[in-house]
């Protein structure tokens, strides 16, 4: 317990004084906690395992052929084209590419089930347009951030398989009852990206007018990211192809469309193939770093330590679960959201269930708090990997844009302890 | 040094054109796979060989993207601290870096020779796969490369400096 | 207390599936017969060790103790390989004792790093699809999830196999990508299957073999009386474990009918013996490897008949 978080300690100063890249920091105080609390032989072992692990682990792949996707976007100009359709309609609100960059990051979040890869996608599609459109950097970099963690909040999401996988529930139950929750979050990031420009215009400057008819004009541009989506989409909901495939359609569609519309050149693929290897070996890294340290704190036995006290706390049961999710929001700050899920979901599980709450709501409610422990300090993948991808905006710029979106997450999470039925509408059509 | 960083840039070029390669190949894999899928011939190991192409996409750019100082860190505080503090904390970083990558390097590198020696294939395709773990561990080694010459560039120069 | 013994053991799947319960079942046997002397931290999940790093995870001190599925690593431990092909099975009770004969006969080279303190296997693997399978004919072409050397006897027997990871199955099946998986029946009720498998085809095709390893150091540093607790309890726990899941996946089955009226189809004693004739070339192969190994697969493989025979008759 008291090794676990010294071990968070040490995390924090090799990150802050030191200027260590957050994927190795993570690993090293891994690495160290592992040959303290095992041998050294044992936990130098333990790293070698988990490194040839990570790198080759089957669901991590969706990362790069997404990437690759949005890189090709890139170099072939559809997401300018994307843009400037965009810019076009809601440039004159302030703020409107943000809210637009969130709306894009939450219809991509409904082809894609993990965080990371919405990041990475979504940066390397939205982060230089806005730029352009002299967006301040706080409000381009975090709106992704935040919009990007929508990828497990919106099914088809990896944290809310993982839960239905090990507590017995049906996906399909939770699938549709995180959909409800996935939208309200969506649109109060869009509020929020809203009111942060009404308070801050120098943020997200509005554009000039346009008329109704250069409007309609613009509609085109936009016609190569739709025919890209709805084909990925396509194939996914028919089943063409399982979640973990979509970035290699995506990948594949991508290409095809920049082929055949001759904006892309050999140059500009071979450009997008290595700046996906790029960022793919920065958020592996960062995974690897994540898992390594997750297994340190594991073997602490401090995130069994904590639930099993939460969870024999002798009060009311709804103050048990608001310090589960407490403790979860902390947990997600320090350790890799799936992770911690994997270690107290045995314990909380029966808890819950024994107090009278609902599984699917709770899986819910689950993946809303632990979703926002992707965007927060100091294990906060999805903000390193906006940070990452481009290099003249720091970490620190990205969780300052960050804090101002914290709220959205807490309403909607009252709104779901208060009224659980914004979590089980839906499901309740499921047979 | 000019020619250790040549032979460095020139490394991580080529560990960065397979991972090109490997990546090209298993988007490409993916996609004949679900082709064939569709048209009803499904083959079954594909799985197996996109987790090993996978793996090479994730570790042969590292050292490129260390290069590129294109792995994220944090400079919020450490830009608050004296230059020369700051430098020390950052030598410190590197040679922290070394010796993790070391470690990787050594024990990937043993796990690739145990994966040889006993033989084990992958699950469905059944082919031997330790060739890949080799070139996680080589990329891991090649992290180390690279970051002894980061260390070696900051003392060339601060002496530079003194002059 | 300072002649305790506190151990760590580690297990790949999740806390509710039956590796995981026949863990902590040991450890309550355990920490009973030794008065309490042994404490075991458990570690379900893969928070731990993954299932592929389990081996060698606990030859390096990872974890004390850990549970693995050999077939997952094909060609790692070869002798027990055996247990992967059609030597005609009809329960895990059988299979486990039967591999745990093996084991104690035949020494493997493979797990000599390492002290094994039991052996079991899953119940038998049935199919579970979307469509009625009676035969060979109906059985052709039909897209089934396997893995392993399940991708080898869907083959033999006309089928097409798909690989994927166990996580994408239950949404490839809603969406059809595929038509059925091809495993023990307990998932039935445990991922609950029976939401998108109407049809199960009875056909006790293979085992998946399970070790659960300890690191040699440790064992070798336990008090005497605790290693004799651990022997003891080595052969119990295989068929406890075999018992358990037969029990368990009868279970399911009895639940999925009643519950999502899966219909439940048995083969002839004729079909049976036609499939079993198309996977026989499966055992040709694998005595053929061992050859080249030279280990003595033909003897592995007759003994295994013989024994399966024998327990057939004890464990129905
Ligand atoms: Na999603
Ligand atoms: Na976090």
């Amino acid at each position: 317990m008291t090794i676990g978080l010294l071990g968070i300690v040490i995390l924090l100063c090799l990150m802050f004084f030191l200027e260590l890249p957050v994927g190795l920091a993570m690993g090293i105080v891994g690495l160290g906690g592992l040959w303290y609390l095992l041998t050294p032989d044992a936990a130098v072992a333990m790293l070698g395992n988990e490194i040839w692990n990570v790198f080759s682990k089957y669901g991590l792949t969706v990362i790069p052929m997404f990437i690759l996707m949005g890189q090709i976007c890139f170099y072939s100009g559809v997401n300018k084209t994307l843009y400037e359709t965009a810019y076009t309609w809601m440039g004159r609100t302030r703020g409107g590419l943000s809210m637009a960059t969130i709306m894009a990051c939450a219809g991509f979040a409904a082809i894609c089930g993990s965080n990371t890869a919405t990041a990475a996608t979504m940066t390397s599609v939205a982060l230089p347009e806005m730029k352009k459109y002299k967006y301040h950097p706080i409000l381009s970099s975090s709106s992704i951030a935040v919009g990007s963690t929508l990828g497990v909040v919106i099914p088809p999401s990896v944290v809310l398989l993982v839960y239905g996988i090990y507590t017995e529930q049906s996906i399909g139950k939770l699938f549709w009852g995180s959909t409800l929750p996935g939208v309200l979050l969506s649109g109060l990031f869009c509020l929020t990206a809203y009111l942060l420009c009404v308070f801050r215009p120098e943020w997200g400057p509005g554009g000039e007018r346009t008329t109704l008819w250069q409007k309609i004009k613009a509609i085109p541009g936009a016609f190569e990211m739709f025919v890209l989506f709805a084909l990925v989409m396509l194939g996914l909901y028919s089943g063409t192809y399982t979640p973990t495939e979509a970035g290699a359609a995506g990948a594949f569609f991508a290409l095809v469309l920049g082929l055949i519309r001759r904006k892309l050149t050999f140059k500009g693929f071979i450009a997008s193939v290595v700046d996906t290897l790029k960022i793919t070996s920065m958020i592996i890294l960062i995974v690897t770093g994540a898992v390594i340290l997750g297994r340190f704190l594991t073997i602490s036995r401090m995130p069994f330590e904590v639930a099993d006290y939460v969870a024999a706390l002798p009060v009311q049961p709804w103050l048990i679960i608001i310090a589960i999710l407490f403790i979860y929001m902390i947990a997600g700050m320090v350790m890799d959201a799936l992770g911690f899920l994997l270690v107290s979901i045995p314990i909380f599980f029966p808890v819950v269930m024994k107090m009278g709450y609902d599984p699917i709501w709770f899986g819910c409610i689950l993946c809303m708090v632990t979703t926002m422990g992707a965007v927060t300090p100091p294990v906060g993948i999805c903000a390193y990997v906006v940070a990452g991808m481009d290099k003249e905006i720091p970490l620190g710029t990205v969780l300052k844009g960050v804090c101002w979106y914290l709220p959205a997450y807490w309403i909607v999470l009252l709104l779901m302890l208060f009224y659980p039925q914004v979590a089980l509408f839906l499901p309740s059509f499921v047979k | 040094m000019g020619l250790l960083k040549k032979i460095n840039e020139w490394l991580s070029d080529v560990f960065v054109w397979i991972g090109g390669i490997a990546l090209v190949v298993m988007t490409a894999v993916s996609c004949i796979n679900m082709g064939l899928r569709m048209m009803g011939f499904p083959m079954a190991g594909i799985y197996d060989l996109v987790c090993y192409l996978g793996a090479l996409v994730a570790a042969l750019p590292l050292a490129y993207t260390q290069l590129k100082k294109g792995h994220v860190a944090v400079d919020i505080i450490s830009l608050l601290l004296p230059a020369t503090v700051r430098k020390i904390g950052i030598g410190i970083s590197y040679v922290l870096g070394m010796a993790f990558f070391g470690a990787a390097a050594w024990k990937v590198g043993s796990l690739a020779g145990i994966l040889r020696a006993s033989g084990e294939v992958s699950e469905t395709l059944k082919m031997p796969f330790w060739p890949f773990t080799y070139a996680v561990a080589a990329s891991c080694a090649l992290m180390v490369f690279c970051l002894l010459l980061d260390v070696l560039t900051m003392f060339e120069s601060s002496q530079g400096g003194e002059k | 207390a300072a002649d305790t013994v506190a151990l760590t053991y580690a297990n790949f799947p999740p806390a509710t599936t039956f590796p995981c319960i026949q863990m902590e079942r040991w450890v309550k046997e355990v920490e009973k017969r030794t008065n309490g002397k042994v404490k075991v931290k458990t570690f379900p999940g893969g928070t731990l060790l993954e299932a592929k790093s389990m081996y060698d995870g606990v030859v390096a001190g990872g974890a004390d103790i850990g549970c693995l599925a050999t077939a997952y690593q094909p060609g790692r431990f070869k002798e027990l390989e055996v247990m992967d092909l059609p030597i005609g099975f009809p329960n895990a009770k059988v299979a486990s004792l039967v591999m745990w004969d093996l084991f104690e006969k035949y020494n493997p080279q493979s797990l000599k790093d390492v002290k094994v303190l039991t052996l079991f296997t899953c119940a038998t693997a049935q199919i579970l699809a979307n469509k009625a399978i009676h035969n060979l004919e109906e059985l052709n072409d039909v897209k089934l999830r396997a893995a392993g050397t399940g991708v080898e006897w869907m083959k033999l027997l006309g089928a097409a196999p798909v690989g994927m990871p166990q996580s994408d199955v239950p949404e490839a099946l809603q969406k059809g990508v595929v038509h059925g998986n091809v495993t023990s029946m307990d998932v039935l009720k445990d991922m609950k299957y029976a939401e998108y498998c109407p049809f199960v085809t009875l056909s006790d095709l293979w085992v998946v073999p399970f070790a659960v390893v300890m690191n040699k150091r440790k064992w070798e540093s336990l008090p005497a009386d605790v290693k004799k607790v651990f022997d003891d309890l080595r052969k119990e726990q295989a068929l406890w474990t075999g018992k358990y899941v037969d029990d368990h996946a009868n279970e399911a089955m009895e639940w999925s009918k009643k519950e999502y009226k899966v219909e439940f189809i048995p083969l002839s004693a004729d079909e049976r013996a036609k499939w079993m004739a198309k996977v026989a070339p499966l055992v040709d192969s694998y005595i053929k490897k061992m050859d080249e190994a030279k280990l003595p697969g033909k003897q592995i493989v007759e003994d295994a008949k013989a024994l399966t025979e024998k327990y057939s008759k004890e464990y129905k």
